[in-house]
């Protein structure tokens, strides 16, 4: 295989800033978070040295040595050690260390000088290092370590014009180590050494700002009070700040509407386009502020340092369930997608533990079941969106998800037995930083984008089909009624009515449920769609129209159809149910096995229909439904 | 069945039909592409 361009990887510890710098030179917006092991697989970019010459850059995932014990850290190993087989081993390999963490980072830019590849060391942070008193020099410890030093800002961007200089051909060619190749003990000594003479610290340790805000946030009692604060402030803000923009798409959605009425005279075609294309996705779309708003203050959460201080708080309740801190952050990243959750785990040593966090992870609940749950909790309380009780009824949504997830790991961690090896939690608490407005602003950008491409793909196509499915067979008779009954939709609501009815849904919401399993998110065109919900051309109207139609429908016996206890069971099932194929697919693959997929969605499946019933029969004893 | 709007609205259902059917083959064909509500998770 001809080699085309040379490749350049970025190592170094987790949470040095790699990401970062990958962003600034490719100009790409890959995830970054101030807490260690955001980066969990290979990131792939290109960019040009001042010189016009294009190189390849791999962001590799953190590691503290190059014997790391997890997934994550054996990728950058094995690539950085020649031994990857779909990856050839880099031409230089770009150290980046935290200046503020000299004597700890050094020792892996040390390990890989001995490597003998090219290695330029990079100081990064060097802003942060100083204000709290160090002093750096950058100059000296290139003379140590025999490596080009470059001190930059990533965040900045300051420093990378010297840096892609220092990458100018040929590379620089690798020194001779100062110290006994391949000796742990001589390796510590000449790191520690080397860090005395490049970087002085104050002989006075005065507290900083973040070490004076841990004593706040990290406080055994009030630490928890604040965790509680913030997610409850999160999802407040989700259903009070999205207000606005949700009008305008709804106003968007009747403009829409009225045109097509005004234009088309009464027929099939004008049907798919009202009922179909803009009511369908129009009902999933118009959540479309909430999920940005979630993104956003997630993004807020990680860049600011607080996700590893969580994670500390909950290390204690963590081991109780058989897991570490160390499986906190996956299941938080959960919150988002279940997805990144995932493939998070990879940073976990211990593999048992690692498929039970896999195994449980998609119980936080994600950002697209919030469709779902935004249409929902609203009729649970009788009121439209907002305000601070259904802020709390979210809040208990997540916590269910949560606390369900970590009673099923302690079950599943008792049964694998324990490890091997015993691992200990280490988790490095980041200072708190500002938040890098401008790559949240775009990831949130990102993320929503993604959504709309989703909306007007697939679940275009879905509305098109549930549509017809609605439609035909068609049968000539003024009954809606009968009309329904006759189409596809009809017999299907029909079959699988008896199936559904002890968990409190009729047909129709049988079938919505079996169109989710698509895409969650489909269930609310769905409901729009089956229970045939009509958009006014008043704006003030239709902003609560599919919970009011949806509130209004009956069973044959005159009681309401969405009673508190079905709609608690249509929450239930969609908190406990795995609905999504790409979650599985990467389950599959970071397991590796199909059968722990197959056996994580048959299991979620039935226990959301079975926890589904339990809540739908109690809550009729309780005269609920 | 008899107008055009008919028609178009029919055509339209079996474009979509053959747009999934496609769609299921091409994704059959690459790796694990993400999550496709929110796009995370796309990796090499």
């Amino acid at each position: 295989m001809e080699k085309t361009l040379e490749t350049v990887a970025l190592a170094g510890n987790p949470n040095a800033g790699k990401t970062t710098l990958f962003n600034a030179l490719c100009g790409t917006a890959e995830k970054v978070g101030n807490y260690s092991g955001v980066t969990v697989s290979v990131k792939k970019g290109e960019f040009y040295t001042p010189h016009g010459r294009k190189l390849s850059l791999i962001d590799l995932p953190g590691c503290y040595s190059l014997s790391g014990g997890s997934p994550d850290q054996e990728i950058a190993a094995n690539i950085l050690l020649g031994k990857d087989s779909k990856h050839e081993r880099p031409d230089l390999v770009v150290c980046v260390l935290d200046s503020s963490n000299l004597e700890r980072h050094v020792q892996l830019a040390l390990e890989i000088i001995e490597l003998k590849i090219p290695v330029i060391v990079v100081l990064n942070m060097v802003d942060m290092a100083e204000k709290s008193g160090l002093r750096l020099d950058p100059l000296k410890l290139s003379e140590e370590l025999g490596v080009p030093v470059v001190p930059i800002q990533a965040n900045r961007g300051k420093g990378l014009t010297e840096l892609k200089q220092a990458m100018r051909h040929p590379f620089p060619s690798p020194p001779a180590p100062r110290w006994e190749a391949g000796n742990a003990e001589a390796r510590r000594t000449f790191g520690l050494a080397v860090t005395e003479l490049t970087a002085r610290r104050p002989t006075l340790h005065s507290s900083n700002f973040s070490d004076r805000l841990d004593v706040i946030l990290l406080h055994p009692v009030f630490g928890w009070v604040c965790f509680i604060g913030i997610m409850f402030a999160l999802f407040w803000s989700i259903f009070s700040f999205a207000g606005i923009p949700m009008g305008w798409i709804e106003s968007l959605q009747d403009f829409l509407i009225g045109k097509v009425e005004g234009k088309m005279n009464e027929g099939d075609l004008r049907d798919l386009l009202t009922q179909g294309v803009i009511g369908g996705v129009g009902a999933v779309v118009i959540f479309l502020p909430q999920i940005l708003l979630l993104f956003f203050f997630i993004g807020l959460l990680e860049s600011s340092g607080y996700m590893a201080r969580a994670a500390f708080l909950m290390d204690g309740f963590m081991a109780k369930v058989g897991l570490s801190g160390k499986a906190f952050l996956p299941l938080l990243s959960s919150y988002a997608c279940a997805i990144p959750g995932v493939m998070a785990t990879r940073t976990i040593d211990s593999a048992k533990e690692r498929l039970v966090t896999i195994f449980v992870a998609p119980w936080m609940s994600c950002s697209a079941r919030l469709p779902v749950y935004l249409l929902l909790v609203p009729m649970l309380l009788g009121g439209s969106e907002g305000g601070s009780k259904q802020a709390l009824v979210f809040l208990s949504i997540y916590v269910l998800g949560t606390l369900t997830a970590f009673i099923v790991a302690r079950i599943l961690r008792g049964r694998l037995g324990p490890d091997e090896i015993k691992s200990h939690f280490l988790l490095e608490l980041p200072p708190y930083r500002l938040p890098q407005w401008s790559y949240i602003f775009r990831h949130v950008i990102d993320r929503g984008w993604a959504f709309l491409k989703n909306a007007g793909t697939l679940i275009l196509g879905i509305m098109i089909l549930l549509w017809a499915a609605t439609t035909y067979p068609k049968l000539e008779s003024d009954d809606p009624a009968e009309v329904l009954a006759h189409t596809v939709v009809g017999r299907v609501s029909h079959f699988i009515e008896p199936i559904v009815r002890p968990l409190g849904f009729d047909g129709r919401t049988g079938t919505a449920i079996l169109t989710s399993f698509a895409a969650r998110e489909v269930f609310v065109g769905s409901m729009a769609q089956l229970f045939q919900v009509e958009v006014s051309d008043d704006e003030q109207e239709t902003r609560d129209h599919i919970r009011d139609s949806l509130a209004a429908e009956k069973w044959p016996d005159g009681r309401p159809m969405f009673g508190p206890a079905a709609v608690i069971s249509l929450l239930i099932f969609y908190i406990y149910a795995l609905q999504c194929l790409p979650t599985s697919a990467v389950v599959a693959r970071e397991a590796g096995s199909w059968r722990w997929a197959v056996g994580q969605f048959v299991f979620m499946t039935i226990f959301a229909a079975v926890a589904s019933l339990l809540v739908y029969q109690i809550a009729r004893l309780f005269n609920l439904a | 069945m008899h107008d055009w709007q008919s028609w178009t609205a029919l055509a339209i259902v079996v474009l979509t039909i053959v747009a999934f059917i496609f769609r299921a083959k091409r994704r059959a064909k690459k790796e694990a592409r993400g999550c496709g509500d929110c796009g995370s998770g796309k990796f090499s």
